[in-house]
């Protein structure tokens, strides 16, 4: 079930009255219906892979058990390994299996013989990469005894399966989810109509200009050899426009449905093309992934308390896994390691925790000098984007190249109406900088009636300008 | 939660108001008086063109040529038929229906491309028209309710924008002739590839072109099939491949202005020997 269909403006409202109303009595019945309709949620797609959610719930819950019930060390990492085969099992075959079977024979073509991989027609869950991640946060969190394993098997299936952040994330720590799952939640209308408002702004990011953007960005990636450099440039900045509204939308509307049901998700985006250096945008980039990679792989390697050669590797190794994360295709590795390149000389000139406040932090416009840092970080993102988006990499170089050529310097061949949105966003976005999501009025003192304008107009402008006629899936429901 | 359902309620109140205010003063006058149902120039004309974007790019030029444009941008025989359904309860004996007949759009690619979800409006919401089987990828039940909360009806949206800003047609700016030999090259195989090579007939077009045959015969409506220009490169592709057809025009298939003219010109002449 897609957040900007039908099928959810029914579901929601439905959930939300039979959640607060029926079951709101006893906890163990709220929890067993947040797990009903997370997995009616999910199954809406396929429900056959209902079972894998099942079956990767259930090995996490037995194994949670395991470790709280034994101190024997040999015990311990058996059984969090166990949970690490599985897991990584189910991503290695159903999203990577087909990936390295087609390398392995590539590999061995290169030195003479051949082998032929037989390649499985398989099925990508939607969702595995996040809930895999979530589950997973959870063993090694019990593992390392930094949280007490849960005997509640209702509320742990429920942790895994909740549906608003159950398909593309925030990827949830269990430290964080899962205690909320175990006390009573209370309605708070603060909090409610803050999530309508957030809703109501990742719809408008998607719909208005993700689902736009994705029109001009698919046509010229598709035609690149069409276009001129300049062109090709504008597309891959509007794919970095689309790419940041499309997953921050998902995560908006994610965040926004779990605070009507009085749960509080992780922030997941913080206005990333605001960062004035690379360190900066992947703090405020996919959140939860970044800190989930920082907490669960770079620190356990040592992270920056070692010499510069494991530094270096370590920074290459995180960004590269968390290329990999998202697809397996040589692009997203390419992807990873050029944003290593990027972080490397800020992490090793100790810079790399230079900007930590917000831009033109107490002031209206930036100054010049965080204009450059601004818009030369958006340029490097824009450039590794080219190899996120381009279907492999020969694609990539050839779409680079072109954007460096001589044809950089003549004019455009696409004027489309976006550019018109996506400024008007950009505004909106960069004068709520210091907020948590855009339509945040917290600590003002608007009337009611001017407020209730702004949510008509945005509902307005989402029907007048927002793309209904292609139906475009959230981008990270493919990770 | 007393106080939530309050706002709720109110805000909901405020939002059917919205909607009817928005279908008073925008929808209505914009798409059901002029964009969609142009009711009062319909009776002014009695000859019409019905097609796919091939037609769609005379668009400006029907008031040279007393001929009323009903062509959109991916109409199958599908939306076609609704059409002319529609015009049956409006043209009388010997009115004359100028239809897009050709491999194109009889290609089984036409069944991926329709806008019966915009077009159901010219039936009159009257789903039974339509073969059950035609219906299945479509939710069209709940349409003819949402007439006026037209904010709900997200398939009209884009008409609204298009009526009041209207945007210059082909959207992306770009001029078939602009290009290089090479990228021309491509731009028509790509477009050959993915819209004419699948020799097979549709099935379903063809029902649906029947359809209409059986109902401007019902009608004794005079229907002249065309075949739409295209370009001498994708001629030679489709000649290659034994289509036979007559290269006209600069665009790949689409019109470009001189031979919208031309095109036009061949239709009066056409009717003034009839």
């Amino acid at each position: 079930m897609q957040f900007n269909s039908i099928e959810f403006a029914i579901f929601l409202p439905t959930v939300f009255i039979l959640y607060w109303f029926v079951f709101n009595y006893n906890l163990k019945h709220q929890n067993a219906f947040l797990l009903l309709v997370s997995y009616i949620f999910y199954g809406w797609w396929d429900w056959r892979f209902l079972s894998l959610i099942i079956f990767s719930s259930s090995v996490d819950y037995l194994v949670g058990l395991g470790l709280g019930r034994t101190n024997i060390k040999s015990k311990r990492k058996l059984l969090v390994l166990t949970s690490i085969c599985v897991n990584l099992g189910f991503l290695g075959f159903f999203k990577y299996f087909n990936f390295f079977a087609e390398s392995f024979s590539d590999a061995f073509t290169l030195f003479g013989s051949k082998i032929e991989f037989s390649r499985l027609n398989i099925v990508l869950p939607v969702g595995i990469s996040f809930y895999t991640f979530q589950t997973l946060s959870y063993t090694l969190d019990v593992y390392k005894r930094k949280f007490k394993p849960t005997k509640d098997i209702i509320a742990f299936f429920a942790f895994v399966g909740f549906f608003p952040q159950l398909v593309a994330g925030p990827i949830e720590r269990a430290r964080n989810l899962l205690p909320q799952f175990s006390r009573k939640r209370r309605f708070e209308y603060s909090k409610a109509a803050d999530g309508l408002r957030q809703i109501l702004w990742g719809l408008f990011k998607k719909i208005v200009i993700a689902d736009n953007c994705a029109v001009y960005a698919n046509i010229i990636f598709k035609n690149y050899t069409d276009y001129n450099g300049s062109t090709l440039l504008i597309g891959s900045i509007i794919f970095a426009i689309q790419i940041y509204c499309d997953f921050s939308g998902y995560s908006d509307i994610a965040i926004g449905t779990a605070r009507l049901f009085g749960f509080n998700l992780m922030r997941n985006f913080a206005y990333p093309y605001f960062s004035r250096d690379i360190a900066e945008f992947w703090r405020r980039w996919h959140i939860s992934l970044s800190t989930w990679f920082r907490d669960y792989l770079y620190i356990p390697l040592g992270g920056s308390r070692v010499g510069t050669w494991l530094k270096i590797r370590n920074t290459f190794i995180i960004f590269i896994v968390s290329g990999f994360w998202h697809g397996a295709n040589w692009t997203f590795i390419i992807w990873g390691a050029l944003n290593a390149i990027y972080f490397l000389p800020l992490l090793l000139s100790k810079k790399n925790r230079i900007h930590v406040n917000t831009v033109a932090e107490g002031r209206f416009f930036p100054n010049i000098k965080e204009l450059i840092q601004m818009g030369s970080t958006f340029l490097l993102t824009v450039l590794a984007w080219v190899f996120f988006r381009a279907e492999n990499i020969t694609i990539a170089f050839k779409y680079l190249s072109k954007i460096f050529s001589a044809s950089i310097i003549s004019a455009p061949q696409i004027f489309p109406r976006i550019y018109m949105y996506i400024l008007f966003f950009l505004i909106i976005e960069w004068l709520q900088r210091n907020k948590q999501h855009a339509l945040e009025f917290t600590g003002t003192k608007y009337p009611k009636i001017l407020k209730w304008a702004v949510y008509y107009s945005v509902i307005i402008i989402i029907y007048l300008t927002g793309n209904f006629a292609t139906k475009i899936e959230f981008i990270y429901f493919q990770f | 939660m007393a106080n939530f359902f309050k706002n709720s309620f109110f805000f909901i109140l405020g939002f059917i108001l919205l909607n009817i205010i928005f279908y008073f003063v925008i929808t209505k006058p914009a798409i059901y008086e002029k964009y969609i149902f142009n009711e009062n120039s319909i009776d002014d004309y009695n000859m019409f063109l019905i097609s796919d974007s091939h037609g769609a790019f005379l668009r400006g030029i029907p008031d040279l040529y007393d001929i009323y444009n009903f062509s959109y941008s991916s109409d199958n025989y599908l939306d076609m038929f609704l059409k002319i359904t529609y015009l049956s309860t409006k043209l009388t004996k010997n009115d004359t229906i100028f239809l897009t007949i050709d491999y194109h759009n009889l290609s089984s690619y036409k069944d991926e491309t329709s806008n019966i979800k915009m077009n159901i409006v010219y039936s009159n919401y009257n789903l039974s028209i339509i073969d059950k089987e035609d219906l299945q990828n479509y939710k069209l039940w709940y349409k003819k309710y949402l007439k006026y909360l037209p904010l709900l009806d997200v398939d009209f949206s884009r008409f609204h924008l298009q009526y009041y800003i209207p945007q210059k047609m082909p959207s992306l700016g770009y001029s078939f002739a602009d290009y290089t030999e090479s990228q021309q090259n491509n731009i028509c195989s790509r477009r050959y590839n993915g819209q004419f090579l699948d020799r097979v007939k549709s099935k379903r077009q063809l029902k649906y072109l029947n359809k209409i045959l059986a109902l401007s015969k019902e009608h004794d409506f005079i229907l002249i099939g065309i075949e739409f220009p295209i370009t001498k490169k994708y001629w030679q592709m489709i000649k290659d491949k034994d289509f036979g057809r007559v290269d006209l025009c600069g665009a790949p298939e689409q019109l470009n202005k001189s031979v919208a003219k031309s095109l036009c010109e061949q239709i009066k002449l056409h009717n003034t020997s009839q």
